[in-house]
């Protein structure tokens, strides 16, 4: 990481300047869940700074079940980018946990997140240091747990796939059973990190935490979420870079079984958001009967479309359908 | 078809992954043992925005290759 890069995460991690350690700023918490395991809190100086004093709080959890099961929630968005496998690894490396036993869950979307979004590959270099840190911080916190209940010096133990192991004495336990005490560890200032050569999980294929339930069918994705009433939109633009929609035959439209609404769209000024999107206002998708466009050049597809063959796509209802669910209407939430 | 997808690795984002897997368990179930040009044809329906395509064609290939071997034993 180069330097620039290596500020930024200190700073996040409130590690600049006059020595100030992880724990300075409530860095790390622990306390106990509902299920009988234990959760660690890890909180972000500069994000809870950013999304303001009415909305601090942690921004990554670590649960540690009784049965050593290891679950992550993490902020960050999952598009495909696999960034529920690559965070779990920067964790699971300095944790020294066993990578079997690790689950990850996102965070549902809230303020004190700040920016759960995804983009411009951000991600694990701008959590590469600060993963491993909380990573090393609760293993160091496991050790010094093991430490003190077998009365040796925390040099002699390790970290072992979900273990601490006193080699000596041949005594090892596992992280569920170490953690309440861990919990009234010291948070420890700059955990060390390990070398770049002792690496075991980062720079490895894995296969990645989604994938067994997105072969079975059991991933969710926002197309499953049903809400009371909930009506299901789609925006249609022309199919035609630049092109303008002209007009559209809303009673057309609306005799289409299911639709509800047809709502126009104003003009959206071209910003930095819209900039690659062009929204030129209105809703047209198609050259279907129901809409032309302007601004394009007098493309091909119009004139196939607009004869269309009765198995030809243009014959599909194409205006902004909004369709009614199965269950009684009330407002989507506003979230 | 659901272990050779787990083995290589194949969703990304997973959306679309359902599709694609039911489109090559029904490919299989007619030709077991598809050729990479049987392959594009049938998987040509269904489109992965993240671009999977690659490992979707070898674990085609890994199933119908699991499936023979469980029918010799």
């Amino acid at each position: 990481m180069n330097p620039r890069m290596r500020a930024i995460v200190r700073a996040e991690l409130g590690l600049d300047g006059d020595g100030a350690g992880l724990d300075r700023r409530g860095f790390l918490q622990v306390t106990a869940t509902a299920a009988g395991g234990l959760l660690l809190a890890a909180r972000f100086p500069s994000i809870a700074d950013a999304a303001g004093a009415a909305a601090p709080g942690p921004q990554l959890y670590i649960a540690i079940a009784p049965d050593n099961r290891v679950t992550l929630t993490i902020p960050h968005s999952e598009i495909g980018q696999g960034v529920r496998t690559s965070l779990a690894m920067l964790i699971a490396e300095e944790l020294d946990a066993d990578w079997s036993q690790i689950r990850v869950d996102n965070a549902p979307f809230d303020r004190r997140f700040d920016d759960q979004g995804a983009g411009g590959s951000s991600s694990v270099w701008s959590r590469f240091d600060s993963l491993r840190q909380v990573g090393a911080a609760m293993r160091t916190m496991l050790i010094g747990a093991a430490a003190a209940r077998w009365r040796v010096p925390a040099a002699q133990l390790r970290a072992d796939n979900g273990f601490v192991v006193h080699a000596a004495s041949r005594r090892r336990a596992s992280f569920a059973e170490l953690f309440a005490d861990a919990a009234r560890q010291p948070v420890p200032d700059n955990p060390p990190l390990r070398p770049r050569a002792q690496w075991k999980i980062i720079g490895k294929d894995h296969i990645g935490k989604d994938v067994d339930d997105i072969v079975h069918g059991r991933a969710r994705f926002g197309l499953d979420q049903r809400l009371p009433g909930m009506l299901f939109a789609s925006i249609e633009r022309p199919r035609e870079f630049g092109a303008t929609p002209a007009s559209f035959d809303r009673a057309a439209a609306l005799a289409v079984p299911g639709v509800k609404h047809v709502i126009e769209l104003a003009a959206v000024a071209p910003s930095v958001d819209m900039a690659h999107a062009r929204i030129t206002g209105g809703m047209p998708r198609t050259a279907s009967r129901w809409y032309r466009c302007s601004g394009a050049p007098a493309p091909r597809w119009y004139t196939r479309l607009a004869t269309p063959t009765p198995s030809s796509p243009a014959q599909r209802p194409c205006i902004a359908p909004t369709t009614a669910s199965r269950s009684s209407p009330t407002p989507l939430s506003s979230r | 078809v659901q272990v050779a997808w787990t083995r290589l690795n194949v969703p990304q984002c997973g959306y679309c992954q359902a599709g694609q897997i039911m489109t090559a368990a029904a490919l299989l179930a007619s030709v077991p043992t598809p050729t990479d040009a049987d392959i594009d044809a049938a998987m040509a329906g269904n489109l992965c925005r993240c671009g999977t395509y690659v490992r979707i064609r070898a674990a085609v290939h890994e199933a119908a290759k699991l499936a023979s071997t469980k029918v010799a034993r």
